[in-house]
């Protein structure tokens, strides 16, 4: 295989994308190891190498004497035809040996609308899709990442998932796996062992029967063992091993920057963001564990730039000495510091200052609504003075250009909401003290999650989103300086079936791999109709999962998924939010029973309390 | 202080394109932490500049980068310093230390050689003779959007089989250009066997002075005499 590949990368652009050979990539000796992953990314090379989370689990499991990882990435066309004249199978970077020779491929499950893809390139490793096609002789196929939370479309195609924070899980799952091997038991007879480690659900142990109505009736273990499967959480992130010598790419990704998480979790609560719910509670790291980190990722490197990665990065309780500490160590190496996820207040354009060689080129901003009753509604706690004071304090500080990040299609929402986007754009852009500045809007379809508060919503329709866009744009005529961009409401449509969804759509997805879906997530590859002929081939009506209100008592096809937060919970935080009522954050009035805490017998961590 | 530097490029670093070598030896000499020397300006890079691209797929044992520090360190510090940060397949061999001004790398390189075992010599010969004996072999040459046919004869400057291994000699640099897939392509057509491209390895190269063709070191020694 190693001897066909040679010639064949020689065949394809870019090849040093499949090399497996970049710097901090790491080779073992693979015949002599019992646990081997190949981590699959269901995207291309480029997408998946900047998430970091993939490199914080290659590493983790690398660092285990008995355990080593692999990249696989789905494979440009080109390579792709290749594989398939030359008859061969998809292969993983480091070793070029064939997926099938691996334990387990471990696919990560970022966004729902890569499904397809996870499906392709199971295809292209000559792996069967389902679980109860396989054999002894396959490798495991295991899944994890956030829309492990609601797994269910794709459960048929998973031998386990796991729930949560999968750094300790899954060496756990190694050792395990070890064990296993020297006692030469069945799958069946691991995944029973699997299952009991918290954070992994095992698909084919549950049964979902159905009511008349379509909906979940019940899902139930079939021996009774468990009811639900909690997701794992790591209590100390302190304690956890960080990557500080991520593999560095050759080639251009879109984010080639040093990376150090502050904190997992959110405090904020937005009532649309699953990420706000599904990662609680807040846990911060130390302030020292963060610059150890940072020192020696930059000798490693050799990086001109670190990101300070979190769901609000300003929130870190110690986030201005943090940022000290930084400049200190970082400065004569001119290294800049970048500060993602900006919030929209004049303080957080304080905070940029310090950063002394923060990026001036463009400021992102997301109010997310365009009235204060709707940013109410979805406990955005931001107001439109605090919006003008922090594009203000940016023009003042020598920004040029902003950019603005909306949805539509909330709840609840009404025209005045809709032109309220417009009106805060050109407000906006009329802050430039020589003329109107830049402004480029952009606009996402509202998509319900799982384990949020707006679980129970209609989604609303295409036509719905697209009258909304026109709107939109109607107001926004002949103001040159406002760029207007708004997602295709039909990606958003699909993307809420699958987000909702339950095994049923299993079939769906075969289908639509069938008929060519690859890299889905991708404007140029998405094709609304070939997803339309796939549900209706499996007679599925995909109305069904989109535009209904749920009922209070519905049973969801993720309830025996565990986050930790109560549904009671957020249930009542619907109710508030159809009242535009607010919920405060816990950091600053206290427990607002959201029940993670009791739930999974943890507490909030906060740097400052170190 | 200015250096000269050779380096190969050989296993899996074959498949990366210059561009992104010129990134990654730059992010070597980041991590080896050599005092570089930094271009004026809004957007400093490092003052490193390399010789004439490699072709895409081609591993090399003779590479050469010119770089500048801003202080003085011994030949034999930098090699040292880069070789314990530089990842497999990349190899750092010997760096000199720029006494006079010497011509720009890019510039002056004109001559490449290559090489390659072969198993079935059956033929080599004749195949051989029969290029060298050509006086026009006429390939597309792409310039902006448009092809147009150029006699490349001259830039094939020697083709030499013994002890098993082809041996040739290519122009290469700013004032012509034969690629080694292009060479390959000629000789395949012509021969009986195939070459496989992905087997050679690139020598050396070398530059003219004093119409002598000489290696890049070789010139730095005789602009000090
Ligand atoms: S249980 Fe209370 S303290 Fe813990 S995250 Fe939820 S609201 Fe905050």
């Amino acid at each position: 295989m190693k001897e066909k590949i040679e010639t064949i990368l020689n065949k394809v652009r870019s090849p040093a994308k499949y090399t497996g050979h970049e710097v901090n990539a790491v080779h073992k000796d693979f015949d002599n190891i019992s646990s081997k992953l190949a981590l699959a990314f269901p995207d291309i090379y480029e997408i998946g190498m900047s998430y970091p989370g993939f490199q914080i689990l290659y590493h983790t499991i690398n660092k285990q004497a008995d355990a080593l990882a692999s990249r696989v990435f789905t494979p440009e066309r080109d390579l792709e035809e290749i594989l398939k004249e030359e008859a061969l199978s998809l292969f993983c970077l480091e070793y070029w040996r064939d997926l099938k020779e691996y334990d387990f491929i471990g696919f990560t499950l970022q966004y729902e609308m890569s499904y397809p893809t996870i499906l392709h390139m199971l295809k292209l490793a000559n792996i069967p899709l389902r679980t109860k096609d396989r054999d002894d002789s396959h490798p495991f196929i295991i899944g994890g990442g956030p829309c492990a939370f609601n797994p269910e479309p794709v459960a048929p195609f998973f031998d386990l998932i796991v729930i949560g924070e999968a750094e300790e899980v899954i060496v756990e799952l190694m050792t395990l796996h070890k064990e296993w091997l020297a006692n030469k038991g069945n799958k069946q007879e691991f995944l029973a062992k699997a299952s009991k480690i918290t954070g992994i659900y095992v698909p084919s142990m549950f049964e979902v029967s159905y009511n008349e109505d379509r909906t979940i009736k019940e899902v139930k273990h079939k021996a009774d063992l468990a009811s639900t499967v909690k997701k794992r959480v790591i209590d100390d992130l302190n304690h956890i091993s960080y990557p500080t010598n991520p593999i560095i790419p050759y080639i251009d990704i879109p984010h080639e920057r040093m990376v150090i998480e502050l904190f997992r979790g959110c405090l904020r609560g937005c009532r649309f963001c699953q990420a706000g719910y599904i990662y609680r509670p807040v846990r911060e790291r130390s302030q020292d564990v963060l610059t150890k980190q940072a020192k020696e990722l930059y000798k490693n490197t050799g990086y001109d730039e670190i990101s300070l990665m979190s769901l609000s990065s300003s929130d870190y309780s110690c986030i201005h000495s943090l940022l000290t500490d930084l400049n200190r160590n970082l400065e004569k190496e001119n290294v800049s510091i970048s500060l993602p996820s900006l919030r929209v207040d004049a303080y957080d354009i304080e905070l940029a200052k310090e950063v002394q060689k923060v990026r001036r080129t463009g400021l992102t901003l997301a109010p997310e609504a365009g009235s204060q009753r709707m940013r109410d509604v979805i406990n955005k706690q931001v107001s439109e003075e605090d919006l003008i004071n922090t594009v203000k304090a940016a023009i003042n500080n020598g920004w040029q250009r902003v950019k603005l990040y909306f949805m539509i299609g909330l709840p609840t929402e009404t025209k005045e909401d809709l032109k309220g986007i417009a009106d805060l754009a050109i407000k906006v852009a009329n802050l430039g003290t020589r003329g109107p500045i830049q402004v480029t809007l952009s606009t996402a379809g509202f998509v319900p999650k799982p384990h949020t508060p707006f679980a129970w919503v209609k989604q609303n329709t295409v036509s719905e989103l697209m009258e909304k866009q026109q709107y939109i744009l109607s107001l926004l005529k002949r103001k040159k300086y406002i760029k207007f961009n708004y997602h295709d409401a039909k990606t958003t449509q699909i993307e809420g079936v699958l987000a909702r969804g339950d095994r049923r759509l299993a079939g769906v997805l075969e289908k639509v791999t069938e008929k060519g879906a690859w890299l889905d997530s991708w404007d140029e590859h998405f094709d609304y109709q070939r997803w339309l002929s796939a549900l209706q081939e499996c007679n599925i009506d995909h109305e069904f999962y989109v535009l209904r209100e749920r009922d209070k008592n519905e049973v969801f096809p993720w309830d025996h998924i565990d986050s930790g937060v109560d549904k009671e919970f957020l249930w009542k935080d619907y109710q508030e939010a159809l009242n535009a009522g607010l919920t405060l954050n816990c950091r600053d009035v206290g427990c607002t029973l959201c029940g993670v805490c009791p739930n999974l017998d943890i507490d909030i961590k906060l740097a400052k309390d170190n | 202080m200015r250096y000269w530097i050779k380096f190969t490029k050989q296993d899996k670093q074959k498949y990366i394109s210059h561009r992104d070598m010129h990134k990654a030896v730059g992010r070597v000499i980041t991590r080896a932490n050599l005092p570089v020397a930094y271009s004026q300006g809004f957007n400093p890079h490092q003052k490193i500049s390399f010789s004439s691209p490699l072709e895409l797929g081609v591993a090399s044992k003779a590479e050469y980068l010119d770089l500048e520090l801003t202080e003085e360190l011994s030949n034999s510090d930098i090699v040292k310093k880069l070789n314990s940060h530089a990842p497999v397949g990349f190899m750092f061999i010997k760096a000199k230390a720029l006494t006079v001004k010497p011509p720009k790398l890019m510039a002056w390189i004109e001559l490449a050689r290559y090489s390659l075992e072969i198993n079935n010599d059956e033929g080599i010969s004749e195949t051989i003779n029969e290029i060298l004996n050509k006086e026009e072999i006429m390939v597309e040459k792409r310039s902006k959007r448009k092809f147009r046919l150029q006699n490349i004869r001259s830039f094939i400057h020697e083709i030499k089989f013994c002890d098993g291994k082809l041996d040739v000699l290519l122009q290469t640099g700013q004032r012509g250009n034969l690629k080694l897939s292009q060479f390959i392509e000629i000789f395949n057509e012509l021969s009986h066997d195939s070459l496989d491209f992905s087997k050679f390895i690139k020598e050396e190269m070398y530059g003219n002075n004093l119409s002598q063709y000489i290696t890049p070191f070789e010139l730095l020694d005789q602009l000090k005499k």
